[in-house]
Order: C-alpha cells, then structure tokens, then sequence
C-alpha cells in the first residue's frame, strides 16, 4: 500500500476512534467501557444507557461525520474547479443557495412535522446548483480572474440569495423560529430520520468527487491545458459543480448552513496527502468529518447546559484561519 | 499515395463572435518525422495555428486531417490519442508534483475514469527520463523555474505518445544547453519515432537549423512556406517583420544564418559593410 493510501487509512481510524469517544461526550458522561456495553446492548447499568447512545448520540455523531465529510470534499472539489484555495461551499454561495432552495420548500410543501427530508434536499440541491453554477459561470465569463474576485463575487450571490432567504422568513414568519435554528447550522435532535434522508445524498455525492479525482488534477493546471489534454471541459466542470453542490445540499439541509469546515478540511489534508485529488477528495472528507464530529462535541459541552449551534461555532473557529489563508494566496 | 500526417487545407483561424479573422487560407503538411518550424512576429497568430490543429479552436473555414481523416468530425478522444500540444500556460498555482502533471498526458489513452496501468508507469518513467525530470519529479510544480516548468509541458504532450506534436515556443525561457537539448530530442523524435512537429519559435536561426521546412505566418496568413534556404530570405523576412536583415551562411553546416541589422547607429559610428 502506497504512503499517501496509508496516511487517508489513518484519518479513517482517526475518525472513527473520535466518533466513538464522542458517544460519551454530553450532559451524562460515558466511560469507553460504558459506550461500548450500551452499543452491544448489554449494558448493565440500564436501558437509559441505551437510549441516550441509540437514540441520541449515535444518529448525531453520523451525521455529524456526514456532514462534514460532504462539506470537506466539497471544499476540496471547489478548490480544484476554481483554482482557488479559499474557495469553500459557504464562501461560493453554494451554502446560502442551498439554504434558499430548501427554504422555498418548507416554506412552501412543508407544514409537515420536522424537515420534509424528501423534497427539502432536492430544492437545497438546485439552489446549490444554481450558486455555484452562477458564480462559475461569472468567473468563466471574466475569464482568469484574481482569487479575490471569486470572493467577491461569491459574496454578491450570498447576500443576495442570504436576503432572499429573509424575505421567505418575514413572509411565513409562523415557520420564523424553525427556519433561524436551522439556518444557524445545528445537529441538535435530528436523529435518524435526518440520517436517513438526508445520508444517500451525501454518499452519492461524495463517491462522484471521488471518480471526478483525475478531471480535478487537470483542471488545477488551468482550463485550457485541461482541454489540451482532451478533457470535456463543460460536462465535466458541470459534473463537479453537480457532485459538489448534492453533497452541500444535502449537509445544508440536514444541519443548516456551516461554514469553514469545508475550508480549513482540504488544506490540513492537502498538508497531510498532497494535492492529487485521487488522496485529497477522501482526505479531505475524512478531515472534515473529524473537524465537525469535534466541533459538535465542543458545541455540546463548552456552554452546559445551553448548546451553542455548531454553524456558530465553526465560524467563530474559522474566520481567523480564512483570513491566514487569505494574506497567504494574495501575498 | 498515402495521405499526410497531417493536413490543413483552407484554414481560417479566429476566436468569437465579430471578431476578424486572425489567418486565413492556411494550406499545409507536415509528414512522419518532418519537424515544420511555425515563424512569425508577434501576434501573427502562432498560437492560434496551433491551437486550431490541436483542436482546441474550431476552425472559421476548412478543415485539419490527421492521417486523411477530419479531426473534426472524428471527435475529442480520437484526436487527443493522435494529437499533443505544449502550450505556454503556467502552471496556475497547482500543486501537483512533476510525476502527477506528467501522468496527466497518460489520461490522453486510458481516459478519465480508469486507473493507470504499469504501462502508463513506464511511460512517464520513459519520458522523464528523456526529458532529464526524473530528479525532480517529486518536485511540486508550481515551485519550478520558468525553463523547468517548460520542459515539464513537453514531458506532458510526450507522454500522450503521440503521433503529431505541437510546441509553443518550447525554448522561450530555456537556458542556452536546455534550448539545443530540447530541440535535439524533437529532432531525434521525428526521426526514430516518425513524430510529425510543428514547433513555433522566435529564433531564425534555430529554425534553420532545426528545421525540415518553414512556415512563416504574416498579414493574416501563411505568408512562405518551404525549405529554409527557401524562406529565410532578406526579402521574405523583411516584409514579415518589417525590419531590415542580413542572411549569410553558418559556416559548418552551410544553412542560412539571419543576422540583426541595426535600424539606427551613433551619428559618429562608422558603418561596415561586409
Ligand atoms: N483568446 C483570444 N481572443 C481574441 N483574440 C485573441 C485571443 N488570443 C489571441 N488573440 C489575437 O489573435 C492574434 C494572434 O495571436 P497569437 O497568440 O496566435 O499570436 P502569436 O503569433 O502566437 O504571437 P506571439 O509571438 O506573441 O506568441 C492576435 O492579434 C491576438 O490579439
Ligand atoms: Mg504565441
């Protein structure tokens, strides 16, 4: 096995001796013993051990790696396709374009009980779709732009789709309190449901980066000597922008929108693999993941017994290392 | 008889919508193991030619053959099989090392979705070895001088095996010993491996030395065509750089040699004429 296939096993049992240590993080604390006899079921201190696991915790650290494993490869796959290192779900509008689409949808199908997590995905997906392929398209059109202008005009379609968002919320505002919580980027009480309709979308868009891996090599030398190479540059940039954006729809609308994961992941990976997208998209999936798992530990104990939304937290968290970032590329 | 390597018959080269013409009326062949050396002043549309044949660019009018066939009509992956071009991007910041962007020209044969095979391996070993990168392959490459990040390019179109090479001024940032390496293996591609080139370059005289044949593009098309001894004159070169050149002999190999002549002098200079 190659050393870079070694390093991306690494992060896997990383991932999940963290996710397993975060089945006892919370307001009952759970010894590893205690954990792992409440997950075979024979627990001998009581069936309450069992549900606060089952029920609770284990869903909620699923997703959590879910999430953040869609938001990790997505932030890498971006990165690729524009050729930028700050581009990210959140940064690009991908996020707010999402959480634009998927509000239409509660707001409009859904007075059904929690998040219709059929639709809900579906409209957050085209949203995504539509930020994304917006701003791809604009900086196609401009042609080789400067990182900032993407920056730029990732921020013109965020607040433009952000303010579409309000005006959805002041217009239904009997829906006002549900949308904000989830808008601010929580995994509190989402459980299987959100597990399970929320877990194929991701998969399947994590699985199609991971194909799209040696497209991404060629576009990172730029799209012309992408095309030199025979690359089909405008169904396979569609492709990325399509595997990308169903892997941030569906993490916007099970957990809202979080910022930065999808960020700070490729660049600790890229550290840790190289930049060939074959060892980057996992990497960065994986480090995502355990960011996030950690991030929503923090985000359960730090203010006990109040729990702070993890899209809070992330970006309180992630702001400064965007901004490291920045004064790097633009030096 | 058979057909050429490759063909364009009737070109008319151009970017977008309203915009004129950048060439037209190209005719030209180029057969197995001819190396064709593309000239012309700047913005005389080099890069273009090149890019047409390589089919990156449609064409505005007539049509590019490899091997009697249109490339057109044949499609993206049939051509890139058979086709490879060296541009002169940069590398964009990507951090890919030399071996991964060497790889890349693999992609040409196995496509986009398949993993590389021993063959491919001992391809890129091949030709990094050829191209004296195999030191550096590990190398990222958005950390390589300009000459390095060159040959890196050449390294790329050489591993797509191809039949047809095209190179964009593959000299332009080469150090003297690099520029005579680089087009001594072009040359020893053409004639063991039967490659047909087409390479641009600014330097007259490398072009008489390297060359089979000159194209020589100005006014908006193929202003000469032929064996250097045949375009590298006064005459020629001074319509298409308008600029007054002397053209004398290189005195071992009896191939012309196109020397500078200045335009103004000191007042006070003596002028000597040979
Ligand atoms: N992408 C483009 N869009 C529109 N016009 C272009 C484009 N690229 C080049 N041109 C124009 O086409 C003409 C030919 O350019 P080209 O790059 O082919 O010249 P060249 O012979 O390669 O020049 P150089 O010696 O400077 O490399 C120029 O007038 C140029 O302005
Ligand atoms: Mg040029």
């Amino acid at each position: 096995m190659s050393d870079r296939n070694v390093r991306v096993v690494l992060l896997l049992t990383i991932l999940l001796a963290v996710g397993v240590a975060s089945l006892g993080v919370g307001a009952v604390r759970l010894s590893p013993v205690e954990i792992v006899a409440a997950l075979s079921g024979r627990s001998p201190a009581a069936a309450q051990h069992e549900t606060i696991v089952w029920e609770l915790r284990l869903p909620r650290v699923i997703l959590a790696g879910l999430v953040g494993l869609a938001l990790g490869a997505a932030g890498a796959a971006y990165q690729g396709l524009f050729r930028n290192p700050l581009a990210d779900p959140y940064v690009i509008g991908a996020s707010t374009g999402s959480a634009l689409g998927a509000t239409l949808v509660i707001v409009t199908a859904g007075q059904a009980g929690g998040l219709g997590f059929g639709a809900v995905p579906l409209g957050g997906f085209l949203g995504a779709v539509g930020a994304a392929g917006l701003v791809y398209a604009s900086t196609a059109w401009w042609g080789p732009a400067p990182i900032v202008s993407l920056l730029l005009a990732g921020s013109a379609v965020s607040s433009c789709l952000g303010a579409m968002v309000w005006l959805l919320m002041v217009l239904h505002d009997q829906e006002l309190a549900r949308i904000v919580s989830w808008l601010m980027g929580s995994l509190q009480g989402r459980g299987w449901p959100a597990l399970i309709g929320g877990g194929p979308y991701i998969v399947v868009g994590f699985l199609g980066l991971c194909a799209l891996a040696r497209p991404l090599d060629a576009l990172s030398l730029g799209e012309q000597p992408a095309r030199a190479l025979g690359l089909p540059l405008k169904p396979i940039s569609g492709l990325i922008v399509a595997a990308a954006s169903l892997a941030t729809a569906a993490a916007v609308a099970v957990a809202g929108v979080i910022g930065f994961v999808g960020l700070i992941a490729p660049h600790l990976a890229r550290a840790l693999v190289g930049a060939r997208h074959r060892y980057l998209i996992p990497a960065s999936g994986l480090t995502g993941a355990i960011l996030l798992v950690l991030a929503d530990d923090l985000a359960r104990t730090i203010a006990a017994p109040i729990e702070l939304p993890v899209g809070v937290l992330t970006a309180i968290l992630g702001g400064p290392f965007f901004l490291v970032v920045l004064r790097r590329s633009v030096r | 008889m058979s057909e050429p390597r490759l063909r364009a018959e009737g070109l008319a080269c151009g970017y977008g919508r309203g915009l004129p013409d950048v060439l037209t009326d190209v005719d030209l062949t180029v057969e197995s193991g001819e190396v064709l050396a593309l000239l012309g002043p700047n913005g005389s549309g080099k890069t273009t030619l090149l890019r047409t044949l390589a089919r990156l660019l449609p064409p505005r009018a007539g049509s590019v053959r490899v091997d009697g066939e249109d490339a057109w009509r044949r499609g993206r992956a049939w051509t890139h099989r058979r086709v490879a071009i060296a541009l002169q991007d940069d590398p964009q910041g990507s951090r890919l090392t030399v071996d991964e962007v060497v790889r890349l020209g693999r992609a040409a044969h196995r496509g986009w979705w398949l993993p590389m095979t021993h063959d491919d391996g001992a391809v890129v070993d091949r030709v990094l070895e050829r191209t004296r990168l195999a030191a550096m392959r590990d190398r990222p490459v958005d950390r390589l001088s300009a000459g390095e990040w060159q040959r890196v390019v050449l390294a790329q179109a050489l591993a797509q095996e191809p039949r047809v090479l095209l190179l964009d001024e593959p000299t332009a940032h080469l150090d003297w010993n690099f520029q005579s390496e680089i087009l001594e293996l072009v040359d020893h591609l053409a004639r063991d491996q039967g490659l047909a080139v087409v390479v641009s370059l600014h330097d007259l005289n490398q072009a008489s030395t390297w060359a089979d044949r000159i194209a020589l593009l100005a006014e908006g098309r193929l202003l000469a065509i032929g064996e250097p001894d045949a375009v590298l004159t006064a005459d020629i070169l001074g319509r298409a750089y308008r600029c007054p050149v002397l053209v004398d002999r290189h005195p071992l190999t009896g191939t012309p040699m196109v020397l500078p002549t200045p335009r103004t002098r000191r007042p006070n200079e003596p002028v000597r004429m040979p």
